[in-house]
């Protein structure tokens, strides 16, 4: 029964650290610099593609067979290309504002899917099998938590907070010498480079990617887990992914009536936290845990009141 | 060439389908800045709403007009449930929002009523639904189901259909009422004066809450008649017409400039037009791109959209 169980939670944890690893991602860009791209997605399948297609075609030629080796160097592929598919659509689209950035990176996002689709190499419409097993469990949680302590590094250097002052004032930053479109372009491309590290990671776990993971519904869900999660910092990422891999699993296990309509709960509870919780779920999480050592205080204050 | 006009032909009427979407999504967008993506799913409970009133055996016109009315006051009461609360919490939350709403709204139709499309004259899905309306749906063989004209109009060899032609009318004739009404009445006129500037329409005393609801239903029973036509033209609905209609819709309503009306319908059928040119030169696997392909030349060129007006930013 146990066994069982940890098997079959190995897939659920999988995808749970790719969707952090993405959200981490997402969050440099939309949390950081204030850039809402909804395109996303797009990054980690143009990561996961290269990668697999490193593996399969190129990895054989090269002579490389030590997986090791193999899946450290399709990691950099997958972060490079990615990085490369930013910067392709970062330089125009950076020129626009708000709204119309997301529209423009929707836009990229939709004719990189239907690019993929049509490239036969790669698979087309029935996706790219016959990828070899590289990655794991172990590797998707070790990425993951050296992206997150990379990025809580990255946001205390000088370009972090370049990065975080555009955002709130761009004016206002130029006018103290940052470069505010040198910071955007930054943050794009490293938040890109990440969700091609997550692309490399899960080509390489199932063994299989498909266009559709450059769908629009696919980036929906990195903005949801970053924005329900609380986009302003790295922990809400991982919690909001946490939330968006949890809640559908655990509520296969509800009762039928439940099961059956999973996604109209999933939509309802999404809908129930940004109503009542704006600003993401971590900070109701703080608010509580602040409460509680309000309380604790408090009491010690009149413990320590009764003392004296 | 002459293949050339025939797709250029054709195109309009697709096209049409999406500029009346686009309004819904242009006028929103002017008053509160708010990407209103359930917008797309406002649609799709339209035209169902219609098929199953005609399929009870309501003339169209009634029909029509109870789902303008009932989709109108149900965009209107999300409104009022799901962003007015969010109404100064930043741009993103009412966004996410309207994200859950349309995830909430295609799967709950998909739960009622099945995620197989339907067709004239349209079924209650097995069940006990179907055990409680079938009592109440007529015998499909007396219903009288309304058709969009079926004749040609034929010069040489370019054949327009009176249908296209008729959809595309109606197209034209809701889009300029929709500006008549903005310019010439005075509720018309406060919708234009909020999506100028909010707060100075607030101080000549246009009721705030009021022109919002108002914006929201127009948008919304523009919707159904898209709704309609759509489902006349292919005799099919499904869940799922909301989500890639809306998104196509959304990016018409960009490119021809956001909160302007006449640039929906100049965005709607430029795509139309252009997805109409690639599956007739056979290229119709890179269909689902091209719309966005357009909308981003046309973005980097003129980034305020085919017919907007550059706004300053003043510090």
């Amino acid at each position: 029964m146990m066994e069982q169980l940890l098997e079959y939670s190995i897939l659920p944890l999988t995808l749970f650290g790719i969707t952090a690893i993405q959200a981490l991602g997402l969050q440099l860009i939309l949390g950081g610099a204030g850039l809402l791209s909804l395109g996303h997605a797009a990054f980690y399948a143009v990561g996961g593609y290269s990668a697999a297609a490193f593996t399969v075609y190129a990895a054989p030629y090269l002579g490389l067979s030590q997986p090791l080796l193999l899946m450290l160097i399709s990691l950099l592929v997958g972060a490079g290309s990615a990085l490369l598919a930013g910067l392709i659509v970062a330089v125009p689209c950076l020129r626009l504002q708000g709204d119309y950035l997301a529209m423009a990176t929707l836009g990229f996002a939709e004719i990189i899917g239907t690019a993929l689709k049509n490239i036969d190499a790669v698979g087309g419409t029935r996706g790219f099998t016959g990828i070899p097993k590289l990655s794991s469990l172990p590797w998707v949680f070790s990425v993951l938590a050296l992206v997150w302590w990379a990025l809580a590094r990255f946001n205390r250097t000088g370009l972090g907070l370049a990065i975080r002052a555009t955002r709130d004032d761009e004016i206002a930053a130029r006018s103290l010498g940052i470069n505010t479109y040198a910071t955007k372009l930054s943050a794009f491309l490293l938040g890109s480079a990440i969700a091609g590290l997550a692309g490399a990671l899960y080509v390489h776990a199932l063994q299989f990617i498909s266009p559709d993971e450059a769908d629009f519904s696919r980036s929906v869900v990195i903005v949801l887990a970053v924005v329900i999660g609380g986009m302003t910092s790295l922990f809400g990422s991982v919690l909001g992914a946490l939330i968006l891999v949890a809640v559908p699993e655990v509520l296969r296990f509800a009762p039928d009536v439940i099961r059956e309509q999973r996604m109209i709960y999933f939509a309802l509870i999404v809908i129930f936290v940004m109503l009542f919780s704006p600003k993401g779920l971590q900070s109701l999480v703080l608010r509580l845990a602040r409460r509680h050592q309000k309380n604790e205080s408090s009491s010690l204050g009149r413990k320590l009141g009764g003392a004296g | 060439m002459f293949d050339l006009i025939q797709y250029l032909v054709d195109g309009l009427a697709v096209g049409s389908v999406y500029a009346l979407i686009a309004l819904g999504y242009s006028m929103v967008f002017g008053v509160l800045q708010l990407v209103n993506f359930a917008h797309g799913e406002l649609f799709m409970v339209g035209a169902y709403f219609v098929m199953y009133a005609i399929s009870l055996g309501l003339p169209w016109p009634v029909a029509l007009g109870l789902g303008m009315c009932f989709v109108g006051l149900f965009a209107v009461a999300m409104e009022r449930l799901c962003y007015k609360p969010l109404r100064g919490a930043g741009k993103l939350a009412p966004l996410i929002t309207a994200v859950g709403l349309s995830l909430l709204l295609q799967n709950l139709v998909q739960a009622i009523l099945g995620p197989n499309p339907q067709s004239y004259p349209a079924r209650v899905p097995e069940g006990k639904l179907s055990q409680f309306f079938g009592q109440y749906l007529p015998d499909p063989s007396q219903l009288q189901i309304p058709h969009l004209p079926d004749g040609l109009f034929d010069w040489n060899d370019l054949v327009i259909r009176h249908r296209d032609l008729m959809i595309f009318t109606i197209a034209v004739f809701v889009t300029l009422g929709l500006e008549l009404f903005l310019r010439k009445t005075r509720p018309g006129r406060g919708i234009r004066a909020l999506a100028l500037q909010p707060n100075a329409a607030k101080l000549v005393g246009v009721p705030f809450d009021f022109t919002i609801s108002m914006t929201f239903f127009i948008g919304a029973a523009l919707a159904v008649v898209a709704g309609l036509l759509q489902g006349m033209a292919d005799n099919q609905v499904t869940p799922y017409m909301g989500i890639s209609s809306g998104l196509k819709a959304f990016a018409a309503a960009v490119l021809g400039g956001i909160g302007v009306i006449p640039g929906a319908l100049l965005g709607g059928l430029v795509l139309g037009i252009a997805e109409r040119l690639l599956v007739g030169y056979d290229l119709s696997t890179y269909k689902d791109g091209a719309a966005f392909f357009i909308l981003i030349i046309v973005l980097l060129l003129r980034p305020q959209g085919l017919l907007g007006k550059a706004r300053m930013v003043k510090v």
